[in-house]
Parts: structure tokens; C-alpha cells; sequence
């Protein structure tokens, strides 16, 4: 499992993998998350433990 | 074709004939006054009309037209619309020829040299605007009052300004009641010195330049209704005019001011006085009244450009009487231009209030949970229900999260399945909980989780709504 990222705010969307592990990325202001680079980090996770998407 | 009618005893008796030659021949014909005991019959409203090309008559107005105007063109004024009264109403006063027994109610204080018409001292027109040189004699005053008699449903428009600000300027225009027998202001008996009905906007009794009050008098009330005044109701100093709009209604008057020739919005600084109105059973005329309080340091010259009066009966549209009234179940769509925007509109869904929480399709097993949503953003808005909506091709479950301690613990409110194979789910709950801020300040948020089998498609929104 990947532990959170160090920026992580649990009050921001956010993606939980099937084994617990937390994806994040926030955007620029820090107050939302950036989707599409929370959504790439996820896939590659994903992909890294040979779970199809 | 004839006109009959039946007499007392029954008997028909022919009053008119005329020639059966077609309705053009009626429609020139004289009216036929019906005479009986019962109730007046109007034949004719005394309004000059004008001939169209087609023949028809057309009256010289539309019926939203305007009551009364005075640009105050030429080099005097027009005293075929105005009475000027120097020193203000005398005791038993002549006007027009019609003499009202009633006590004084202006000062007597002369404030020009005493001429009741265009030759007053204090008064000149030039540039088409009226001038008033209030002068600097205590108890002074020069009212000019409209021949012209409404009733009190009207906008009066008046552009006005005044070369300099002193408390000892009294300077008002107000409707005023009049005798509906010879148009002369009738006296509060109760209240020496002002009308049984009166209401409108005074300029000045203000150190201040872009002072003004509003003030009323219903029914021989003893004291003038007057809210606080407004200190900026001018847009700029009234060194340079502006334009002042009272609008009448039996409710209430409210007064707001605008820039002359803008087409800005008018200033959000309204004055508006309901304890007491001017009833609005009874006649009135326009007043224009120069009064000094006291004696003034130096003399102010008022400048009016130019005043009117409209039929706010007939211009006047509210829908269900719409004033102040929010109650949703009146809620109609309008275009809004502008801010600031008040959102208490039934069925309307500002863009902050909705959001696409998610779009990216979930693993075996995963989850997404939404931004949490504060109270705080809702705020003064009157939204009472979050909603969440999903849809996905596999599948899981939809819920909603709320917490009552700004995030820090959130538990499930509602929740609502997709079957396996996909579709959508929908939630709605009540917004409750503290949105003040602070340490209680509630929240609410989206969380999906998807099923054993990965998504391909999956949608995820919100949103804060009034029903």
C-alpha cells in the first residue's frame, strides 16, 4: 500500500485504490485537487501492481 | 337605426334615430346622455384629442403618459402650471379665485418681494432650470405649488441641486392633500405649519451635501414620519444636480437617486418611509417648498432643471405584489445583468453551487471521495438540500458524508446502490447542522465506491439546491 502524499488534505477529492493506498494531487492554489494528475498517478499505480484499470 | 329606452312607466320612448347608412355615420354621431336617478353618466373626459390620418381620435398621451412636467424653458416661469406663494399659505386663503377658510399655515416671512407669479424676487428661470435664491432671513419661505391635481399613486422625478449645505435650509418636494373644491393645501389641524396628507424628499435641514430625508404625513398625524436620513443618497455633492424619484404608493414611499443623463444603475442607497403615507383616497398637488429654519449664514441657490410627475398607477407592474417578498412558491425566471446577485430564485442553480466532483473511472474496489462542500458557501443564500449524483458502468455505491465539526470526523447520511452492470443513482438530503463558521461549521461531501469490477465510465456530481 502507498502512503498518502505529504500534502494530503482529507477535506480535498480524492481516489482510494482497492488496497487502502490514497491519490492526490492538489491544484496550484492548493484547494481542490488537480484531477487529471490525480487520475495519472492512480493508472500508474494501478498499472505498477498489475491491476487492470 | 334608433336608441330606446324605457321610462318609469314601462313605456319605450325613442330617444335618437339616425340614418341607416353605415357605421361610419353612427361612429360621427353625438353621444345620447342618459338621464335617471341612478348614478352620473361620463360623456366626455375633457381631454383634447387630435385627428389622425385614418380619422380616429387620439388622445395626446399615451395612458402611461406623462401628469405633469416643467423643463423650465423660456426666461420665466410658467404660471399656467404653477401658483407661486410667497411667504407661504396665508390664513383663509384665496387661490385661483377658490378661498378656503383654514389657518395659515406658511410663516408669512416673505422670501422674495411678495409677488405671487413669475416676478418673485427669489425666483428666476434661465438655462431651463428654475432657480431659488433662499436668502438669509429667518423664517423665509417661497413655496410654488402645481395647479395641476392628482391622485397619489404617481413617480415624482425631480432633478435638483443647491449651491452650498446649511441646517437653516429647509427644502422640500412633497406632495401636499388639497380641497378637492378649490385646490388649496388643507392645514393639519394637528400639526401646525405642515398638511393633513403629505409626503416627499427634503434637500436640506443638513450641514451635508449629499443629504436627503423622506418624510410623511398620513391623515392628520401629529408628527412627521421621518426614518433616518440618508447621508449619501446624492450620487456626488448637489453643487452639481442630480436626479431624486419618489415613488407613491398607498404602502409606502420610497425615494432613490440616480446621476443625471447616466445610464449607470441607480444608487443602492434608497430611503424609504411606511409608518406613515399620504392617503391615497385624497387629491394632492406638487410642492415645491424653500423654507429657512433659521437664519442662514449666507444665501443657497436651489437649482431644479426639471421636475415631473407620472402615472405610477398605470407604469406601476409588481406580480404578486413581489416587494421584499422572497417566498419561493412566487419564484419567476428573469435575465439577472450585474452584481451584486441575490440568489432566491426557485429552480435557479448558480454555477458555484454545482459541482463535477469526479469523472475518473475506479479500479476493482476503489473509491473516490468528493471535496467537502462548507457551509460557508452557502452562507446568506437560502439553499436547504445537497444532492449527489452518479453514474457508472459497473456496479458500487453512492453516498453521502456529512460532518458537523468542520471535517475533522464525517459520517454517512444516506446512500443509494448502482447494480452490477451500471446505471445511476441519485441522493437528496435536508442541509442542516451550524454553517456560521467556526469549529461547527457543517459540511458535506460525495463518496463512490466501486465494486469488484473496474469502471470504464463514471460520473460523479453535486450540488446545493432550494428544493
Amino acid at each position: 500500500m502507498q502512503a498518502p502524499p505529504a500534502t494530503f488534505n482529507p477535506l480535498v477529492a480524492h481516489i482510494t485504490a482497492g488496497d487502502g493506498s490514497i491519490f492526490q494531487v492538489l491544484n496550484e492554489a492548493g484547494d481542490d485537487w488537480d484531477e487529471a494528475q490525480t487520475a495519472a498517478a492512480y493508472a500508474a499505480y494501478e498499472q505498477s501492481q498489475g491491476v487492470p484499470e | 337605426m334608433s336608441i330606446q329606452v324605457k321610462d318609469a312607466t314601462g313605456a319605450t320612448q325613442t330617444v335618437n334615430t339616425l340614418p341607416t347608412v353605415g357605421q361610419a355615420a353612427s361612429a360621427a354621431s353625438l353621444p345620447v346622455v342618459l338621464a335617471s336617478d341612478q348614478s352620473a353618466v361620463q360623456v366626455s373626459s375633457g381631454q383634447a384629442m387630435y385627428t389622425a390620418g385614418d380619422g380616429r381620435k387620439i388622445p395626446p398621451t399615451s395612458t402611461l403618459g406623462i401628469l405633469f412636467s416643467d423643463d423650465f424653458g423660456g426666461t420665466a416661469l410658467d404660471t399656467t402650471k404653477w401658483d407661486v406663494i410667497d411667504g407661504g399659505l396665508p390664513a383663509n386663503p384665496t387661490l385661483d379665485g377658490q378661498t378656503l377658510e383654514q389657518g395659515a399655515i406658511g410663516s408669512g416671512v416673505l422670501m422674495g418681494n411678495g409677488v405671487n407669479g413669475a416676478g418673485n424676487s427669489a425666483l428666476s428661470v434661465s438655462n431651463s432650470a428654475l432657480s431659488i435664491v433662499m436668502g438669509t432671513i429667518n423664517g423665509a419661505e417661497l413655496w410654488l405649488l402645481s395647479k395641476q391635481v392628482y391622485a397619489c399613486t404617481e413617480d415624482v422625478t425631480v432633478l435638483i441641486g443647491k449651491s452650498q449645505s446649511s441646517a437653516a435650509n429647509s427644502i422640500q418636494v412633497i406632495m401636499v392633500e388639497v380641497d378637492q373644491a378649490t385646490g388649496v393645501p388643507l392645514l393639519n389641524p394637528n400639526l401646525a405649519g405642515y398638511f393633513t396628507n403629505f409626503g416627499g424628499l427634503e434637500f436640506g435641514a443638513s450641514s451635508s451635501m449629499t443629504q436627503a430625508a423622506i418624510l410623511a404625513v398620513g391623515d392628520s398625524s401629529p408628527v412627521i414620519a421621518q426614518p433616518a436620513p440618508q447621508t449619501t443618497f446624492a450620487p456626488a455633492s448637489m453643487s452639481t444636480p442630480f436626479e431624486a424619484t419618489m415613488e407613491f404608493h398607498a404602502e409606502d414611499i420610497i425615494a432613490s437617486a440616480a446621476v443625471v443623463d447616466s445610464a449607470s444603475g441607480k444608487l443602492p442607497t434608497v430611503l424609504r418611509v411606511s409608518s406613515q403615507v399620504p392617503n391615497d383616497g385624497k387629491a394632492y398637488k406638487l410642492l415645491l417648498r424653500f423654507r429657512n429654519t433659521a437664519a442662514p449664514g449666507s444665501s443657497t441657490t436651489v437649482t431644479i432643471p426639471r421636475i415631473l410627475v407620472v402615472d405610477g398607477q398605470e407604469m406601476r407592474v409588481e406580480i404578486a405584489s413581489g416587494r421584499g417578498d422572497s417566498n419561493p412558491q412566487k419564484g419567476i425566471a428573469f435575465n439577472i445583468a450585474g452584481s451584486p446577485v441575490s440568489y432566491t430564485l426557485a429552480g435557479y442553480l448558480p454555477s458555484s453551487l454545482g459541482y463535477t466532483d469526479s469523472t475518473t473511472a475506479l479500479g476493482a474496489n476503489g473509491s473516490v471521495t468528493g471535496t467537502a462542500r462548507s457551509g460557508a458557501v452557502i452562507g446568506a443564500v437560502s439553499f436547504n438540500k445537497y444532492n449527489a449524483v452518479s453514474y457508472a458502468d459497473q456496479g458500487g455505491t453512492l453516498s453521502i458524508q456529512h460532518s458537523v465539526d468542520n471535517g475533522s470526523t464525517w459520517q454517512t447520511i444516506d446512500s443509494a446502490t448502482i447494480a452490477a452492470g451500471g446505471g445511476a443513482a441519485i441522493l437528496s438530503v435536508p442541509l442542516t447542522g451550524a454553517v456560521s463558521g467556526g469549529s461547527g461549521n457543517a459540511q458535506w461531501r460525495t463518496t463512490f465506491a466501486n465494486g469488484s469490477t473496474a469502471q470504464t465510465v463514471f460520473r460523479l456530481s453535486s450540488s446545493f439546491s432550494q428544493a
